[in-house]
């Protein structure tokens, strides 16, 4: 929840609209757009008018569909139906789209943008950067057929430089290629570097022109301060029929799957209708979530026991207290502990008038440290001067309160 | 620190000799204990022993940065993984095999015995042969004996099984051999050392040397 927010507000910094739309749409937005969906199989049911609804797989899509031709930018938090290990899932995404006339500066501003939502989830964290024109020109200039480029693609996607001879020993490939598309494919540099090293890859003036561009990337990306992430690699191959110039893809280092994939899809668009380019990406908010560092080890900091004779405004007061400190509390009759329907895990557990001592004691402290000083006197007291995430971190390590 | 799977038994053992001459050595590895994991600090590296068909999947899921396994792995559950080197060693092919004198009566569907019932319907769709798949996890050479298929489709290395059964190679299908496997993401953080564990290992493949497997418990 957190970093969806903080996602939001950056995007929103950058002048990027919030984007909402409904949980489905009609079936043949999909049906029309199979080729720009990851997956061909949706959730689809039937409107009470007869017509065919299915529940959106994707979001961009829709965004595109939305769009009259003009500018745009815009951010999205959205779920996504969409298989997975033979069933449907529910997937949390996050992502935003930059449709218009496409120039270096927004393909640059969508990359940073990416750059700045990884460093949001990772300390560590790296921009992978491809240009599948760059690849789908040189393919065109060796005069590859299109078997022997699909399963170039393959090879480019598994850094699989020995499959490139085995290619060669089948006839399908000439030597001087196989030996371009094996450095080529084992390319893992910082952006900068790579760009550079590229120009002397390119075989024909469409591909000089596409190195140049990167170059000019670079630049731009420096002006954001966000070069130094970034690295150029030919194996993002997978979606080359959904992208037509720029792919990228990001990953943390606690996470060992990629977590953002983007790029330039004019294709969609074009195929619609609309006279623009776009370039975005998406974030999977599940994958991060699933793997976030910041895992709950308890349900509770503190777990209130009380009587059943004990009056219930001392309760109130204590509860009120401590919650506005900062911290989760949880109240329960004593004799009801055998008998809570899930297990409570809490930091520390005390009795009514232990809990009631934790909430008066202005001046209290956790080895030297005061805590907070309450402004009002209980049971109204709120405002604390310090976070109470650190009393918490005191408590779990079981120093106590003193 | 780079955590490798070794897969159990002589691919590992195999694996193991070649790091090691690669400057990857860990002697905890050597000694004789109950211990899962083996550390060499010095040298930033980690193996443990997994179940062959489970390197994959450690690795894929990045428990382990890179793993060793048979191509067959690779093509049977296609992992999203970076293949990157040909070790050269547990050299076999894949291969159709069936009864000496099999006659395949195309318009009947051929029943195929198999561990990799997804390389075996890909290869047969490639080739239009309408199968029907019998997923065996071992002892694949009995089915067409016993009349449970017509042919099998498994890797053979030195094919005296097959022979001994009356069974001889119908088709090859793939070479195989051992293959470096990488997480994709540790491709990118742990680059450096990745790189130069790969450029080691590719120098013993290339220079053609025999590396002795050493016998390792595990």
């Amino acid at each position: 929840m957190m970093t969806e927010q903080k996602l939001n507000e950056l995007y929103e910094r950058f002048g990027y609209r919030k984007f909402k739309m409904t949980k489905f749409e009609p079936y043949d937005l999909y049906a029309d757009n199979r080729d720009f969906l990851k997956s061909s199989q949706l959730i689809t049911f039937t409107d009470l008018d007869g017509s065919l609804l299915a529940l959106k797989p994707d979001v961009t899509l829709s965004i595109i569909k939305s769009n009259l031709g003009g500018e745009e930018k815009v951010y999205y938090n959205e779920t996504v139906y969409r298989p997975k290990d033979n069933h449907y899932r529910e997937i949390l995404q996050s992502g935003i789209e930059c449709i218009g006339r496409i120039d270096a500066y927004s393909e640059a501003e969508v990359i940073a943008l990416a750059a700045e939502s990884l460093k949001l989830i990772g300390e560590r964290f790296v921009i992978r950067v491809s240009d599948a024109a760059f690849l789908q020109e040189m393919f065109a200039t060796m005069g590859l057929s299109d078997s022997t480029v699909a399963e170039a693609l393959r090879l480019f996607s598994m850094k699989n430089t020995a499959g490139f001879d085995a290619l060669v020993r089948e006839g399908k490939l000439t030597e001087a290629s196989a030996r371009t598309l094996k450095s080529l494919a084992d390319l893992y540099r910082p952006f900068r570097e790579g760009a550079a090293e590229l120009r002397s890859f390119a075989i024909s003036n469409a591909s000089a022109q596409m190195a140049d561009h990167l170059a000019k990337l670079c630049d731009i990306l420096e002006a954001f301060g966000v070069l130094q992430y970034v690295y150029l690699d030919f194996s993002l191959v997978n979606s080359m029929d959904y992208y037509n110039g720029l792919i990228f893809q990001g990953a943390v280092e606690e996470i060992p799957f990629t977590v953002l994939s983007g790029g330039r899809y004019d294709r969609l668009p074009e195929k619609m209708g609309k006279k623009v380019g776009a370039i975005g990406f998406a974030l999977d908010l599940d994958t991060v979530a699933n793997y976030s560092s910041q895992r709950r080890d308890a349900d509770v900091d503190v777990l209130v026991l009380y009587a059943a004779g004990d009056e219930a405004t001392r309760v109130a007061a204590v509860m009120r207290t401590l919650s506005a400190r900062g911290l989760r509390v949880r109240s329960l009759r004593v004799e009801e502990q055998a008998r809570v329907e899930h297990k409570i895990t809490a930091r520390q557990t005390m009795s009514l008038s232990e809990a009631e001592a934790l909430a008066t004691r202005e001046d209290a402290t956790v080895d030297g440290t005061v805590l907070g000083v309450m402004r009002e006197a209980v049971p109204g007291a709120v405002a604390l001067t310090m976070l109470a995430g650190e009393l918490v971190d005191h408590i779990g390590e079981g120093s106590g309160i003193k | 620190m780079i955590n490798v799977a070794l897969a159990k038994g002589r691919l590992g053992d195999k694996t193991y000799s070649m790091m090691a001459k690669a400057g990857f050595d860990c002697p905890a590895i050597l000694e004789k204990n109950r211990k899962l994991t083996f550390e060499n600090p010095e040298k930033g590296i980690r193996y443990f022993w997994v179940k062959p068909s489970d390197v994959e999947i450690y690795v894929e899921r990045g428990a382990a940065d890179i793993g060793v396994c048979g191509a067959d792995i690779l093509l049977e559950y296609e992992p999203d993984v970076y293949e990157l080197l040909d070790l050269g060693f547990g050299k076999c092919r894949m291969c159709v095999a069936g009864p000496k004198d099999f006659y395949d009566n195309e318009e009947r569907t051929l029943r195929v015995a198999t561990k990799f019932a997804n390389v075996a319907s890909h290869y047969y769709e490639s080739i239009g042969r309408d199968i029907d798949i019998i997923k065996l996890n071992g002892s694949i050479e009995i089915a067409p004996i016993l009349g449970l298929s017509d042919v099998i489709f498994d890797i053979v290395e030195t094919g005296n099984t097959l022979r001994e059964n009356d069974l001889e190679v119908l088709t090859e299908v793939v070479p195989i051999s051992a293959r470096l496997i990488c997480n994709k993401v540790s491709y990118q953080f742990k680059h450096d050392e990745i790189m130069r564990l790969r450029d080691g290992l590719a120098e013993i493949v290339a220079s053609g040397e025999k590396v002795e497997a050493v016998k390792l418990e595990h």
